[in-house]
Order: structure tokens, then sequence, then C-alpha cells
């Protein structure tokens, strides 16, 4: 009963071949059509995986991959055989890159290739923490803000108008301030920054579920707000907090470097990429290296996310006629 | 009118927050500015020192206190240079407002229109293009561009200027000299936003019935387009660009770290690690009022666009 909205969404709104071209395009101009008879049969899990690739497109499943691969090797990291990132000295002073130090090393002869891996590791660790941890608590604020109405609804309103309009950057720095700088005061401003956002999306989202019958069915036959908010209404919000909290990841990302990058995120010998860059650019003359490395890996990695997120939009919410509001 | 009057009174209330926020944010920083400033002070220096700057009393003593002379038009001092909060800010907002102002016209006249063609023809390379360059400019952080664009120019300065600033008085080509490279590293997220927001928007008008109508009506193309296509597509632009043109003023931060530029965001960020409350309050709550400003006169012109908006009390 839960799923009923979600299920039907796809199939009950008709779309003409053009649109469904035009506004979710998949990257190389193929038209999009869902199959209607989704449940009629029940593919196998391979067959479904093989569709997902067909829709997804080449670019996607590379960018996915290239993404995987990132956080692959920001897991393994520690254990690899690479030169340790805090080894002083391992390497000559800021060579050039060569095949043996393949970003060339910083002014204390560390290899930037491996603190660049370490950066990659300790970048993603934090968005991700943070986001997710908003995630969550946004979609349940968000929820209940549908769900009850009323003063809270408008109280959650004007909080998220609030850190809307708080300068992130500035809000970011006073709650390092505060915590202190390090990781625990990145995710903590990482979580605030991105919480309205959340909180917005699936109030909205919500809100269009409340009033639908199998709500009201369930409120009738005695279900408890509980479980009504997450039995029958999250399901339906669900997809749009996963789409979501894949955009909130890249805007993750550039918070946390843009504060390491103003010295008040990750504190040495620990480096995320933003550290990494703030440290390089007193080097930008002598050894660009040390700049660019870490620049590209870290546009890499939230181009990735960004890609990734736009392919999870179109494939979640599959093409449906623009309203014109 | 009545929904203009309720923008603004919740234009307000959003200020009345931020400016909360921040009083109670700052007061929550460990370390008094005596203990930063005067760490051999005395106890009674101490005491003097935190009534002289009005830090005595309890956090909501002091905020009340602040709140009626903010009231009045009394912005306060700033407790490191004694010189008055306006005077601070004020001497340094030219170069972030201009900064800003250029980066905004470089969204408007290169994201916009490069969106709007890209999303017309949407099954050539251009659509492709202007989806994949719009993911990858939002994609940039601005310091790394500043960085890039820092390397490359001092590799090969082709006249102009990565850091360092000339005001406008020294002559306008001498100013744009030094504005052109960190106004373009302010603009290149809301390049990326606003192309994709007009590519999108123009590509969910081409497939609305009411063009295919005007196209079997027999309506010259150039007609279609901007009676039926440009307006309509217009309306998702105008909030993104607002969203943007808020942004831009809190987004000066790094650029102006970036390009060693004396700027309102490289005085916050200074303030803060100073411990200048009055300084770092004054400027969020004109940051904030920048951003919820742009926002409701976004919303305003929105309705008058399309009335149907403001038919609508709920979103």
């Amino acid at each position: 009963m839960a799923n009923s909205f979600s299920d039907s969404s796809d199939s009950d709104t008709p779309t003409s071949i053009h649109d469904s071209a035009s506004t979710h395009d998949n990257g190389h101009g193929d038209v999009l059509i869902e199959d209607s008879g989704a449940g009629a049969n029940n593919p196998s899990p391979g067959q479904r995986f093989t569709r997902l690739l067909r829709v997804a497109g080449p670019t996607t499943v590379i960018m996915v991959l290239i993404l995987l691969s990132m956080i692959f090797i920001g897991i393994i990291e520690p254990y690899l055989a690479i030169a340790d990132y805090k080894n002083i000295a391992s390497g000559p002073r800021r060579s050039a890159p060569t095949i043996q130090w393949l970003f060339g090393t910083d002014n204390l002869g560390r290899s930037v290739f491996a603190r660049v891996l370490e950066g990659i590791r300790l970048t993603f660790l934090l968005s991700v923490t943070a986001v997710v941890a908003a995630g969550i608590v946004g979609s349940f604020i968000g929820m209940a803000a549908a769900w009850y109405r009323g003063i809270f609804d408008t109280f959650i309103a004007r909080m998220a108008d609030v850190l809307f309009a708080f300068p992130s950057l500035i809000f970011g720095l006073i709650i390092s301030a505060i915590i202190g700088p390090g990781s625990f005061a990145a995710i903590v401003a990482i979580f605030f920054i991105v919480l309205p956002t959340m909180v917005r999306v699936v109030r909205g989202a919500a809100i269009g579920v409340v009033n639908r019958d199998f709500v009201v069915a369930a409120q009738i036959s005695g279900a408890s707000t509980a479980r009504i908010l997450f039995k029958h209404i999250f399901p339906n919000v669900a997809s749009v907090t996963v789409v979501q909290t894949a955009y909130l990841l890249s805007i993750g990302m550039i918070i946390e470097s843009s504060l390491s990058f103003l010295g008040l995120g990750v504190q040495p010998p620990a480096s995320s990429l933003g550290a990494l860059l703030r440290e390089g650019s007193a080097f930008l003359n002598i050894a660009p290296w040390m700049v660019l490395a870490p620049g590209a890996v870290l546009t890499l990695a939230i181009f990735c996310v960004n890609y990734v997120g736009d392919a999870a939009r179109s494939i979640i919410e599959p093409a449906q006629p623009r309203p014109l509001e | 009118m009545l929904f203009i009057a309720a923008r603004l009174g919740l234009a307000a209330l959003t200020i009345a927050g931020v400016a909360t926020l921040v009083f109670f944010g700052m007061r929550l920083i460990p370390g008094s500015y005596a203990d930063l400033f005067f760490p051999l002070a005395s106890e009674a220096d101490r005491e003097a020192i935190s009534i002289e700057y009005g830090l005595d009393g309890s956090a909501l003593e002091q905020y009340i206190l602040w709140l009626g002379k903010l009231l009045q038009g009394d912005f306060g001092t700033s407790l490191v240079t004694n010189k008055p909060v306006i005077d601070e800010i004020v001497q340094r907002l030219p170069l972030t407002l201009e900064l800003g102002f250029l980066a905004l016209m470089i969204i408007a006249f290169i994201g916009f229109p490069m969106g709007i063609i890209s999303g017309m023809f949407h099954k050539k390379w251009t659509s492709q293009v202007g989806r994949h360059s719009s993911t990858f400019l939002m994609s940039i952080p601005n310091f790394v561009l500043g960085s890039l664009l820092v390397y490359a120019f001092s590799v090969n300065s082709l006249g102009l200027k990565a850091g360092g600033w000339a005001p406008l008085s020294e002559g306008l080509m001498e100013n744009l000299k030094y504005a052109i490279l960190p106004a373009f590293t302010l603009s290149i997220t809301g390049l990326g936003l606003v192309l994709a927001t007009a590519r999108s928007s123009v590509l969910g008008v081409i497939g609305q019935d009411h063009i295919l109508a005007a196209v079997s009506r027999g309506l010259s193309p150039k007609d279609i387009f901007s009676k039926h296509i440009f307006r309509n597509a217009l309306i998702p632009v105008i909030t993104i660009f607002a969203i943007v043109a808020g942004y831009l003023l809190g987004g000066t931060v790094l650029v102006e770290t970036v390009f060693s530029l004396d700027g309102v965001g490289r005085l916050l960020v200074n303030s803060i690690t100073r411990r200048d409350y009055p300084v770092v309050q004054i400027g969020v709550i004109l940051t904030a009022t920048a951003f919820v400003l742009t926002n409701t006169i976004a919303d305003i012109l929105y309705g008058i666009i399309d009335p149907r908006v403001t038919e609508k009390n709920d979103g």
C-alpha cells in the first residue's frame, strides 16, 4: 500500500517521447523510455543491472568507476606500500614529478602522490559522514514538519531561512573557532550548512504525500505517527533524499576543502585536499605541482560526484513532463 | 501589495535571526578578547577592558544593549583598530562589490546565452557541451581555479595582474587589469549554475504543448523563441540568478584570499580569528541582508512576470 504512490508515479504520467528526450537526456542523446510494465514481468537481478547500465550510458559508468576507485583507494590507502604521506625527506625536496614521484615531492621531501591519496580519503570521509548525518536528521525534521504543520513547521522553515542567509563559509569559520579547528569542526560545519537544504527538499516532497489516501487509511486504522512517517511517508520521499544527498556531497566536499584551505579545517600532519592546496600555495611559483595535483584531483572527485548525482536523478526520477508552475 | 509586504516581513525576520545567531555564535568562541590581546593583564585590568569595550555582563545583557544601539544606527567600534565598524567595511566595500558586479556580468552575458543556446539546439553536440561544461564549472572550487590562474598568469601575464588591486580611480583599464581574473574566478560556480538552469528551463519549455501549437499555427521560429520560449525560460533563471547574486558577497572570502585582495571577505575572516566581535557581527548581517534582499526582490519580480505565483500562498 505504502509503495503504490512511488510505483505508479512512473507509468501514470504520460510522457511524450520528445519531452523525455529533452528534459532527461542520458548523456548521448538517446531517448529514455522507462519500462512501464516493470511490475508485470519481474526481471532477474542480472537483467535489471544490464538495463540500469543501458539507461545510465557509458559516461556515467566511467564516472561511477572513477568515483568507486577513488573511494577504494581512500579506504586501502593506509595499507598500501606507497611511501608514507607523513614520511619527511623520503625523497628530494620539491622534486618535479618523475616516475618515482608521480606528483613530485613537497617542501619537506614528502611524496605529493601519497599525500593526495591520504587527502582523498579525508575529504571523502569528512563530507560523507556530515552529509549522511544531515540526510538522516534532515529527512526526519522535514517529514515531521510536513506531518505536524502549524507552528512547528513555521519554526523549522524560519530556522532554515536563517541558516540559508548566513554566509556559509563564515558560518564554518565561526564553528571552527568555537570547537577548535580540526576534522570534527569540519563535519559539524558541513552538517549545519547542508541541513536546511535537506529539510526543505524532504518537507516539500513529504507535503505531497501526507494527504494521500494510503496515509489517511493508515491513520484511520490506528497506525502510530512514527509508523506512518517511516513506513508510509519515508518510502515515498526516499528517492528525493538519495538524490539530494548526492548533490549535497559535492557541496560538502567544497566546504571541507575551503575550510582546510583557510587553515581552519583539517590540521597538519593530517591533510585533506584543501589543506594540501593551502600548503602548496606558498610554493606556487617554485613547485606548482604541490597545488596543481591536489587541485586537479579535488575537481575530478567533485565532478564525478556531481555527474553521478545527475545520473542518479534521471534514473530515480524518470522523465516527466515539466509542469509550468 | 499584501504579497510584497509579507515577503518583506519574512526578510526582516530572517535578518533578525541571523543577527541573533552571529551574536551568540561569536560569544561561544572560547577565549575572551582580553585573553587574546592582553594575556598578561591583571584581573582588575581585564575587568576594566571588558567594561570599556562593552563586554561585561551576561551575553544576554550584551545582546540587548547591542541590538538597541544597532536599531539606532550605531554599528559599534572595531575592537582591534578602534575605528567605527562601518568605516572598516565601507573602506573595503568597493572592491568586493565590484568583484561581485563583474562576476554577475560574466554570468549574465556568458552563462545565460550559453545555456539558452545549449537548450535550443538540444539534438546537437552543443547541448552535450552545455550539459557537461555546466557540471564541470560547478565542480571547480573557486580557490582551485584561482590558484591555477595565479600560477598560469605568473608564467605569462598577458597584461593581466593576478593579485593586488588598482581602484577605479586609477582608470577603468588599469582597474580591469587587476579585477578581471578574480571576478572570473568568483563567477565560476554561478556560471555553471545559470548555464544549467537556463538550459534545462529552455528544454522544459520546448516540450510543452503550447510551443507545438505555436509551431502548427505557423509562427516564425523567431517569434516562437522571443514570445513563447524566452519568457517562460526566464522565470527559473531569475530565481537562480538572485540566489547566485546573494551568494557572491559571501563567496568573495576565498577569492580575496587567493588573489591577496583587501576586501570585506578577508576582513571578516581576519576579524573572526582576532575576536573582533563588532566587525564580524555587522559584516555577517550585511552579507545576509544582501542575500535576503536579492531573494526577496527575485520573489517579487517572479510575481510580476508570472502573476500565478502571488495567488499561491504556500509553496
